[in-house]
């Protein structure tokens, strides 16, 4: 079977796997390095550690059930039935490019804020957004793990501070994760836009650019988490992210009035149940002159 | 009582955990109750709670948590019974169960059955054309549930539709029942010899809801989608196109129109096409009234009219106005009681309603008396709502219009909407009564009225505390014979204080009568 696309990362893997579940519209694989590789059947659910690969979601049956065996090697994902053929086919980055970010503007940021508090999806993290939220311990948890970035001294301390959000959350990605990767998401933006850009962007400049030691941080929180988790983690610690947000940032940063921005946010919050509105939380962490503003 | 179950190695999709926390979060007796992933975090955040165990001990990353609070064992047990259901219904991972297939293409839903002649189609918008066209082109009927679809893309359709003798229902059709099969949103309804053509799909469900109640029974309901007679371009040629079904269709004796007041050239259109069918026919216009008879033809003054008339014609039996259960003598007194209750600052009528067709049929009943309604349905200069999320003034909501319903179910589906509706209003000191519906039906929420009753209660106790009264009126779009009870439905939300009316219609006029009480005392 030959893939539509095939996710940067993917190649790389090599060694076993064994499926863990079979959806509609996904096949999931547990590599024996935990980490998630999916069969999708649309490209708007890419990451790097995905394979979009239509064909085998037309099939009259499936040809694949949780418990079977398939084998990476780089070129080729074999399973029992059929190998799927990585190579010669078109290969998907999954990274963030300055083109993307090229109209990305501070007023941008208040619009995407107005817009998720309205259209964003209860029962994850977007209750630090929202004041008037029914109880959500999770959102209780998240607070007071911020707050304790607010009282740190350095940016260092803070994104140390961030991995105690790793693992936290309702969601079969837990929404800390989610937020994690969206504050990585802002990062990258702010890292690609120049320093000018950025500063306005936001607002301080010690907000702005993650450092190894910060990073290094969250690498070992990794383990806390599921495999969903700590494969979304694992792409954004490398620059890799779900197409659905690099999408929402290269329309926002493209958006030309409110009502593209609206619609950019809106597809977004479209993704899981709250893994989209979650990650956009996180992103506009990032932006935040006064991060804990995001709850107070 | 508390209770927690841990599913080794589950691999569920974020979406069925999330309704099943809110499904087991809404449980009767249940005081909390979490679904997470078995995380170092969420493990340590359970144990703050104190919903710990030692089960939970042994929760690796990568399996779920169930944890269960409730106030009696029975209800902690009930809710377990019912999570370890919906988990196993759902199971997809470890070695659980295969999912049954299900095909992702009109190809693949033929293989499975080649005899099917119409196809519903819900896809989102960009591709809702493309595959309305294939199924076209194969012969098949379509009812285009999906919207966000272009005229140009539904002139172009509707052309095809009508060159192959083809039902082309939509964009943006929600209900249709044919040859007794209940299609999308609609209701378990008697079969008998009214057709129905209708361009609403809640108006649809209204009509045909009344006509069971009276009695009478529906041989087809076809749904036109709402820009049918709307636009121009459209040409009202699948209304056009279901009159003239209904016209051959032998177990048709009656036939009832319902639109939005459609154009000048249009309704013309529509007439004479329903003159030419020899049936006698029925036709509701919302909006200005156009009453009285044009040969064939009658028109109706409102939507419980119209299924009154249309039953009253199938008997062969002359249509005696007033199908109305409280006579205004007694609508005055009870909205005399009502009125006594409230506080002086209270002074709006706020209606929340989840079907477009209701929420324009009590705004027109109330324009016609001369309150000034602010909307998200309207589009006129100075009538339209600053906010579809805040309500000021006088103000009936739609809550079914896209700018809700983007990223989240309509709230037909799931009533959280409404219920984060209620508690504004009720935190809003000026607004005097709650105006609802609620549809029952397949694909309706299994318990819209159980899920509304908690919020409902809790309004009335805000605005209570406070020294008013909130009054609340609703309807229900509904039959004794869907799924979802509709004595069961009534009681529930009439425990919790509504008055609840057998029409839509019927709950307005009381409505109005309530307002126009609140409006004299401010006089």
């Amino acid at each position: 079977m030959f893939p539509t696309l095939v996710g940067a990362r993917v190649p790389c893997l090599t060694g076993w796997g064994d499926v863990v579940s079979v959806f509609s519209r996904a096949v999931n694989i547990r590599h024996t390095e935990g980490l998630l590789v999916s069969f999708i059947e649309e490209t708007r659910s890419m990451t790097s550690l995905s394979v979009c690969i239509p064909a085998l979601f037309r099939k009259q049956k499936k040809g694949l059930v949780p418990g079977d065996r398939v084998r990476f090697d780089g070129l080729r994902l074999v399973t029992e039935d059929f190998v799927v053929d990585f190579l010669g086919r078109p290969t998907w980055q999954g990274t963030l490019t300055r083109d993307d970010i090229k109209g990305f503007r501070a007023s941008k940021v208040s619009l995407v804020k107005e817009t998720l508090l309205l259209k964003g999806r209860d029962g994850g993290f977007l209750g630090l957004l929202r004041r008037d939220e029914a109880k959500n311990l999770f959102v209780d948890k998240a607070v007071k793990v911020l707050s304790r970035i607010q009282g740190a001294p350095s940016r260092d301390g803070g994104l140390k501070g961030l991995s105690g959000l790793v693992g936290l959350g309702p969601g079969s990605t837990p929404s800390g994760d989610d937020f994690i990767t969206g504050v990585l998401l802002g990062e990258e933006t702010l890292r690609l836009l120049s320093s000018t850009e950025a500063k306005a962007v936001a607002g301080d400049q010690k907000n702005m650019v993650a450092c190894s030691i910060e990073k290094e941080d969250l690498w070992f929180a990794m383990n806390r988490t599921n495999d969903a988790g700590r494969t979304l983690l694992w792409q954004a610690l490398q620059g890799y992210f779900p197409e659905y947000l690099i999408e929402a940032v290269r329309s926002v940063s493209d958006a030309e009035g409110k009502e593209e921005i609206v619609i950019a946010v809106e597809r977004a919050v479209g993704s899981g149940a709250t893994s989209g509105t979650d990650a956009l939380t996180g992103f506009l962490f990032c932006f935040e002159r006064d991060p804990p503003g995001l709850c107070s | 009582m508390k209770k927690i179950l841990v599913r080794k190695n589950a691999y569920y999709d974020s979406v069925f955990l999330m309704l099943a926390t809110k499904a087991l979060k809404q449980r009767p007796g249940i005081k909390e109750a979490v679904v997470a992933m078995g995380t170092e975090v969420n493990l340590g955040l359970l144990k703050e709670i104190g919903l710990f165990s030692g089960e939970t001990e042994s929760a690796k990353p990568n399996d779920l948590v169930i944890a269960i609070e409730g106030e009696t064992e029975e209800a902690v047990e009930e809710a377990c019974r019912i999570a370890e259901e919906a988990l196993k219904k759902r199971s997809h991972g470890g070695g659980g169960e295969k999912e049954e297939y299900r095909p992702v293409s009109l190809e693949g839903a033929l293989k499975i059955i080649p005899e099917a002649n119409l196809v519903v189609i819900s896809v989102p918008g960009m591709y809702a054309a493309r595959e309305a066209r294939r199924a076209l082109n194969k012969g098949l009927h379509v009812m285009l549930f999906s919207d966000h679809v272009s005229v140009e893309e539904e002139v172009e359709l509707k052309e095809t539709a009508v060159e192959r003798g083809l039902l082309m229902m939509g964009p943006d059709c929600g209900t249709a029942i044919l040859n007794g099969k209940p299609l999308c949103f609609a209701n378990v309804v008697r079969r008998g010899p009214i057709g129905l053509v209708a361009a609403s799909g809640s108006g649809l469900q209204e009509v045909s809801c009344c006509i069971d109640r009276m009695g009478g029974g529906i041989s087809q309901a076809i749904g036109t989608g709402g820009r049918d007679l709307q636009d121009q371009r459209v040409r009202g040629r699948m209304m056009l196109m279901g009159i003239e079904a209904l016209k051959h269709d032998p177990e048709t004796r009656v036939i009832v129109v319902i639109s939005k007041p459609p154009a000048e050239e249009l309704a013309a259109k529509v007439l004479s096409k329903l003159e030419d069918t020899g049936k006698p026919c029925v036709v509701h216009f919302l909006g200005p009234k156009a009453l009285g008879r044009r040969g064939s033809v009658r028109f109706s003054g409102n939507m419980e009219e119209a299924a009154a008339m249309a039953v009253a014609l199938s008997r062969g039996e002359e249509y005696h106005r007033s199908c109305l259960s409280l006579s205004e003598a007694e609508a005055s007194r009870v909205a005399e009681a009502e009125v006594n209750r409230m506080a002086s600052e209270q002074r709006y009528v706020r209606g929340l309603f989840a079907g477009g067709t209701l929420a324009i049929e009590a705004m027109v009943l109330f324009e016609e008396e001369g309150f000034k309604i602010l909307s998200n349905v309207r589009k006129e200069p100075g009538r339209v709502l600053k906010s579809p999320h805040r309500s000021e003034g006088h103000a009936i909501v739609d809550l079914g219009d896209d700018v809700f319903t983007l990223g989240r179910p309509h709230p037909m589906i799931d009533p959280s909407l409404r219920e984060e509706r209620i508690a504004k209003e009720a935190a809003d000191p000026e607004t005097a009564l709650l105006l609802l519906d609620v549809v029952l039906g397949y694909g309706a929420h299994e318990d819209p009225c159980g899920a509304l009753a908690e919020s409902v209660s809790k309004a009335k106790g805000q605005v209570a505390g406070r020294g008013g009264y909130l009054s609340i009126i609703a309807s229900i779009t509904g039959t004794e014979k869907d799924f979802q009870n509709m004595a069961e439905q009534k009681k529930k939300l009439e425990s919790a204080g509504c008055l609840v009316m057998p029409s839509n219609y019927q709950a307005s006029v009381l409505a109005l009568h309530v307002m126009r009480k609140v409006a004299s005392k401010w006089m």
